[in-house]
């Protein structure tokens, strides 16, 4: 009879300590996410550099350009040709930015160059943003660590 | 003489886990799928206004004007001299090494290194003498000068070492790891005409 009986039980393990494990995981990935690096292009190996600081607080506009070694643009998802063309996205962003409330003096343009892209190309686009008014840059470098 | 009722307050409660395993690994899997490591990004802030008219250099201004030209090496495109122009004094450096890359998926040799660490001497010398004018005319180093900066740059060189420049001219880190300031007005030379 005792037998029969234990035949018939379904086997169950203990989940108890596999779920709190994974709601740990859960809870980590969700702290640690970031959404807000999604215009940072992942094809810019920047510069090192020891001295750069994260800004201690974020612009109130920023327009963050991605420049590629071959001199092509990157702003988010778009990528532009060259610098001669970038003057339509400028003054998109200069509109969203003035329509937020941002005077054009006070937009920062952060400027994410490739190591290997030409310095004459970065101080283009620099003369491309001044001549729209905008006149807060930020060359973006990578922390290095020794 | 088994009562059904008891049998019923004795049996466990069961939750049904399965479906909320399936949800709490699908989370899981897409935390993790998205996950990146990122290194700490920082800045260097230029600020250039169109609307300011070139400050004409008198000899009093002529005091708190730095000039950095930065020459590239025609074929490699890294640089190759340093030039600075402050008050009457003008010094240039030459680069003694290039700095060597390492091939995908290789590592550099000692020799290489050293190599890449001479490289870089040359930007030392630019801080070193950076150092030794704002010092001279400051008597707190910390708070950076008034001193200002304009970089001349070759346009073909890489931006990897017109960042190395700017670096050795607006700071250095002391022995206790503190960054102390040294030019924090940095712009680059007027290129619109060009």
């Amino acid at each position: 009879m005792r037998f029969r009986r234990k035949r018939n039980e379904i086997l169950e393990g203990d989940l108890t300590p596999m779920i709190d494990m994974t709601f740990q995981l859960i809870a980590f990935f969700m702290l640690v996410i970031n959404f807000s690096e999604v215009e940072l292009s992942e094809e810019i190996n920047l510069p090192m550099s020891e001295l750069a600081r994260p800004p201690e607080e974020a612009p109130p506009f920023k327009i963050t350009l991605n420049l590629k070694e071959d001199g092509s643009i990157k702003f988010f998802d778009q990528l532009i040709a060259g610098i001669d063309v970038i003057k339509p996205v400028l003054v998109r962003e200069i509109r969203q930015a003035n329509s937020d409330g941002v005077p054009t003096s006070d937009v920062v343009v952060i400027i994410r160059a490739d190591m290997d892209a030409r310095t004459g190309d970065v101080q283009r686009l620099m003369n491309k943003c001044k001549a729209e008014q905008l006149e807060n840059f930020s060359l973006r470098v990578i922390e290095r660590l020794r | 003489m088994k009562i059904r009722g008891y049998d019923k307050e004795n049996e466990e409660i069961k939750l049904a886990m399965t479906p909320m395993i399936d949800i709490v690994f699908q989370l899981l899997v897409f935390f993790i799928m998205t996950y990146k490591v990122t290194t700490m990004e920082g800045d260097y802030n230029i600020r250039m206004p169109a609307a300011a008219a070139e400050p004409t250099l008198t000899e009093e201004t002529l005091e708190d004007f730095l000039e950095v030209r930065l020459k590239a090496d025609p074929e490699t495109r890294f640089l190759q001299t340093i030039e600075v122009n402050y008050g009457a004094d003008r010094q240039v450096w030459n680069r003694s090494a290039f700095p060597v890359r390492p091939a995908a998926g290789e590592d550099l040799t000692a020799a290489q290194m050293q190599e890449n660490r001479d490289s870089r001497k040359v930007f030392a010398s630019l801080n070193q003498f950076v150092i030794n004018i704002v010092g001279s005319g400051s008597s707190d180093p910390g708070s950076g000068s008034k001193i200002e900066a304009e970089i001349d740059a070759d346009p073909a060189l890489r931006y990897e070492d017109t960042v190395y420049s700017i670096e050795a001219i607006s700071g250095y880190k002391d022995d206790q790891k503190r960054i102390v300031k040294l030019i924090e007005k940095i712009k680059f030379r007027d290129t619109t005409n060009q």
